[in-house]
This record gives C-alpha cells, sequence and structure tokens, in this order.
C-alpha cells in the first residue's frame, strides 16, 4: 500500500509492502511529521524554531528533540569543517538540513518497529528504504536535474539512505557558510548514498555547500557514495558508487 | 627492492598527473580533473588521453583506511523522544584526512557522437542525451623511457582536507619512485604511494535511463516550491 501527503510544505510518501500494513500505520508516520513541522518549521509563527529565533526561548526550555537537534547540528558542523552551519546569513537557526533526514530516519524506524519488512519513506526526493520489495532491492532513479521527467541513474538499495540535493531545494537555501553571499550554481545536484537516511542528509547538505569539492568530501568518507552534477551536465561520482546501480 | 607498483597503469598515470603539472605550468589544486570513465576513446584528441580511458578495474586502489576516529552516537541519542523504542545505534564517521583524490582531466567538449544527438546548450540547459557509451578500451601500453632521469617535484595541490605535493623520482628513464611530500594530515612526511590509498573520481555525461523506478530522488523544482509556499499559507490559515 503506498500513500502520500504534503507535509512539511514536501510530498510525504510511504510504501508499505507487507499485506498486514493497516491505515492507522500510515497515519502514524504522517503524524510524526506533523509533529516535527510544528517543532522545526521556520515557516510557522508559533512553532518552537520561530519562537528560538524570536529569542523567546532560553536555552534551558528547549524541547529535548530540540536540544538534540542542536547537538547533532554542533557535530555536524565540526565532522563538515564548518560548512554544515545552521545559522543563515540572516543570523537565525535553520536545522532543516539535518531535520529532513533524521526525520525520516525516525519515521522508518516506526515502522521498523512494528515489524514491517518491506517498505520505504520518501520525502521530497530523500528516502529511507528497507528490505526488498518483490525480491528485488528498491530500485531509485536519479532525476536529471535539466529535465524533471527523465532519470540519469538507477540505483538498487535496500537499507541504504539516499539523498539529493540541488539549486532548487524547497526553502532551505543552501549557501556557503564561508563565503554567505557568494552563489553555488556550480553543483546542480549532488546525491549521496550512505547507512541511513540520517547520514546521507546531512553529509549531502554540508556537500552541496562545498561547491565541486563537496564529491572530494564524501569520497573521503567510508561507507558513502556520491553522485554530483554540474551545469553543464557533466557527472562526478566516487570510487565505487557503481555498485549501487547493479541489481 | 621496494615495491613501487601495485598497478602499473596507477604509477604511470600518476606520473603523467605530476608532468602534467610540471610541464604545462598547471595549477593542478585549480583544473579539477577526473578519470573518464566510459567515455567512447575515439573522442580523445590526444595520445595523453588514451590513457585515461583505462577500465576502472586497472585501479587496485582500496579505500581509505577507517579513519581510528570515529564517533559513535547511541541508541539514545539519535532518537527523538515522540517515538517509543529507541534506534539503533548510529555510528558517525570521521572524515579521514587522506590524499586528494586523483583527478584527471576530461575533455570538456564533446566530440560528434556516432548517432545523432543534440548537443547541450549553454543555458538554460536541456536534457544533455547523449549516445551510449562505447566499451571501454583496454589502457594503452606504458612507454618506456619516456622521462629523464632526476627527481622532480611537483607543484602543490589543494585538497579538501589541506595540500598535497608529490615527488616523481626518474630512474633508467622510467617512475622508480613516487613520494608524499606533503599530504592533508597532523604531520608531513614522506609517504610512498603504494601505500596510501587514494579516492579515485570518475566522469560521465549524464544520460537518461530506463524510467521504470519505484522511487525517485532529485533536487526539488519549482512546483515544489510553489506546492511548499502553498503548504505554508495554509498552514497559516488552519485554526
Amino acid at each position: 500500500m503506498k500513500q502520500n501527503r504534503l507535509i512539511m510544505g514536501m510530498p510525504v510518501t510511504v510504501e508499505i509492502v507487507d499485506a498486514s500494513a493497516k491505515q492507522q500505520d500510515f497515519e502514524e508516520v504522517f503524524s510524526y511529521f506533523q509533529y516535527i513541522d510544528e517543532k522545526f518549521s521556520t515557516y510557522k509563527e508559533n512553532s518552537e524554531i520561530t519562537k528560538i529565533n524570536r529569542r523567546e526561548l532560553p536555552d534551558a526550555m528547549y524541547s529535548d528533540d530540540m536540544r538534540l537537534i542542536f547537538a547533532l547540528c554542533e557535530e555536524t558542523k565540526k565532522l563538515t569543517n564548518g560548512y554544515f552551519d545552521i545559522v543563515t546569513p540572516q543570523g537565525m537557526y535553520d536545522p532543516s538540513g539535518l531535520v529532513k533526514g533524521w526525520s525520516i530516519y525516525n519515521a522508518a524506524n516506526i515502522l521498523k518497529e512494528k515489524g514491517f519488512n518491506s517498505f520505504y519513506v520518501d520525502v521530497a526526493g530523500d528516502i529511507q528504504p528497507h528490505g526488498r520489495k518483490e525480491g528485488e532491492k528498491w530500485k531509485v532513479g536519479i532525476r536529471n536535474p535539466f529535465n524533471r521527467n527523465e532519470i540519469i541513474k538507477v540505483l538498487h538499495v535496500s537499507e541504504e539512505g539516499v539523498a539529493t540535493s540541488g539549486t532548487y531545494i524547497r526553502g532551505q537555501h543552501i549557501y556557503n557558510p564561508f563565503d554567505k553571499n557568494s552563489n553555488l550554481t556550480d553543483v546542480v545536484s549532488l546525491s549521496v548514498v550512505g547507512p541511513n537516511i540520517y547520514e546521507a542528509d546531512r553529509f549531502a547538505t554540508a556537500a552541496f555547500a562545498m561547491g565541486k569539492k563537496g564529491i572530494d568530501f564524501i569520497a573521503q568518507l567510508n561507507g558513502f557514495e556520491a553522485y554530483m552534477i554540474d551545469k553543464d551536465g557533466v557527472a562526478t561520482m566516487t570510487q565505487n558508487f557503481n555498485k549501487y546501480t547493479l541489481p | 627492492m621496494k615495491k613501487f607498483f601495485f598497478s602499473a597503469s596507477v604509477i604511470v598515470l600518476f606520473a603523467w598527473y605530476v608532468f602534467a603539472t610540471m610541464t604545462s605550468g598547471t595549477n593542478v589544486g585549480q583544473s579539477p580533473v577526473v578519470i573518464q570513465g566510459n567515455k567512447d576513446n575515439s573522442q580523445n584528441p590526444s595520445a595523453d588521453q588514451t590513457l585515461l580511458t583505462a577500465n576502472q578495474s586497472e585501479f587496485l586502489l582500496n579505500q581509505n583506511a577507517n579513519s581510528a576516529n570515529q564517533t559513535s552516537l547511541n541508541a539514545s541519542s539519535l532518537s527523538s523522544s515522540n517515538s517509543n523504542p529507541p534506534p539503533p545505534s548510529v555510528v558517525t564517521p570521521t572524515p579521514s584526512p587522506a590524499p586528494t583524490p586523483i583527478r584527471i582531466p576530461v575533455a570538456r567538449n564533446p566530440a560528434p557522437a556516432p548517432t545523432p544527438a543534440p548537443p547541450p546548450s549553454p543555458v538554460p540547459a536541456p536534457t544533455p542525451v547523449v549516445p551510449p557509451p562505447a566499451p571501454t578500451p583496454p589502457p594503452a601500453p606504458v612507454n618506456q623511457g619516456q622521462y629523464k632521469n632526476g627527481q622532480y617535484v611537483g607543484s602543490v595541490a589543494d585538497a579538501f582536507y589541506g595540500n598535497v605535493q608529490v615527488k616523481a623520482i626518474i630512474k633508467g628513464g622510467q617512475i622508480s619512485d613516487v613520494q608524499f611530500l606533503s599530504y592533508p594530515s597532523d604531520r608531513s612526511h614522506s609517504i610512498e604511494i603504494n601505500q596510501y590509498a587514494m579516492p579515485i573520481l570518475t566522469s560521465e555525461a549524464i544520460q537518461a535511463q530506463n524510467a521504470n523506478v519505484d522511487i525517485v530522488s532529485g533536487a526539488s523544482d519549482t512546483s515544489m516550491a510553489f506546492q511548499q509556499s502553498l503548504g505554508a499559507a495554509l498552514d497559516q490559515a488552519r485554526n
């Protein structure tokens, strides 16, 4: 069964192959994303993050999840030499580059805990799969950044998270924290395959901010592969990326 | 006798890399270069480039050894307080300081294709449709005695984590050793190339594939931005 909703301003698609899946299981996942939206959306007047950005909420009053997110963001910033930075050029906190993957990871775990053997959770093209569909790995297509109706690469994954950062990414203005006024235009699409979507997404976000060096960064991370497409339609991939193109 | 090579073509490739910077004066750090994985060999204009279309399997380099400093997020630190059982623990990779990836120049101008295909136009870019890649040709034989004896130091290349500089030692007209003079790490000392796993990047023109997939990953486009904006507006409209 497959269902989708528009939450957090993004299409959320959940497919559960197990026959035992019930409507209530989907609702639980969608509710979780609603919860995430209420707390972390910088577009919502009364979200916790907006209150923090209006200086209405002292540190001591942060919720557990907010505190956790800030800690994970700080860790990610260190791992990426500062390229992952949730402070916007306007001086506000926007942790959406990490919240997205993290929330998908947690939503998928909700389904795992329920014992489902085969499913995926997809939020605007960031994907956490689990198991296989009718005996085969999940087939994930990378969209052609120049033509959204075309697929330019097919990946076969079972547990690996697939995240793609790009120039038109929704609301989240990815910028180079070391040169906040520069325009990141060299790279139009960067797809990262990692051990899970939380990892893939946070590093995809950071790597995209590095421009063409982003692929070098991913190349030096163990357990990650990436496929970068530049504005001329030339793709660069890490050494073992092709293993994911095999069924 | 030391073992310099675990793949002859790698060393030749590396020497080419070193020599390209020395003879042409190119600043390696500024001209990112990548191996062409599957371009038709006939498209390569120069003899040098035939070396570059070696099948990837020729490169027996392993990926970087695990960094000793992998940190572990335990289950409780990653789970959301809204979900009940803790998720499995996640190992957080630490980027391991390593030498810069080997990159080789790629021909930027696409040569005429065997079957007619529209060439990619600059802005806005439509789909760069290219014909299926030709089978990768075997690597060209190594030229013997092509180099002058001596020791040559390459220019400093800017890798992500710092600088890389290598020294090539030529004896009997052949590369007898390549040494790192500096590489991104806490200490800098000479390391022989065969003790180092260097990441290799490959490039290709993007190419339409069979669209029969289960899921699509891609950067959101303007229609998504519209949906997001609409969603945000509706959220505010809601009581």
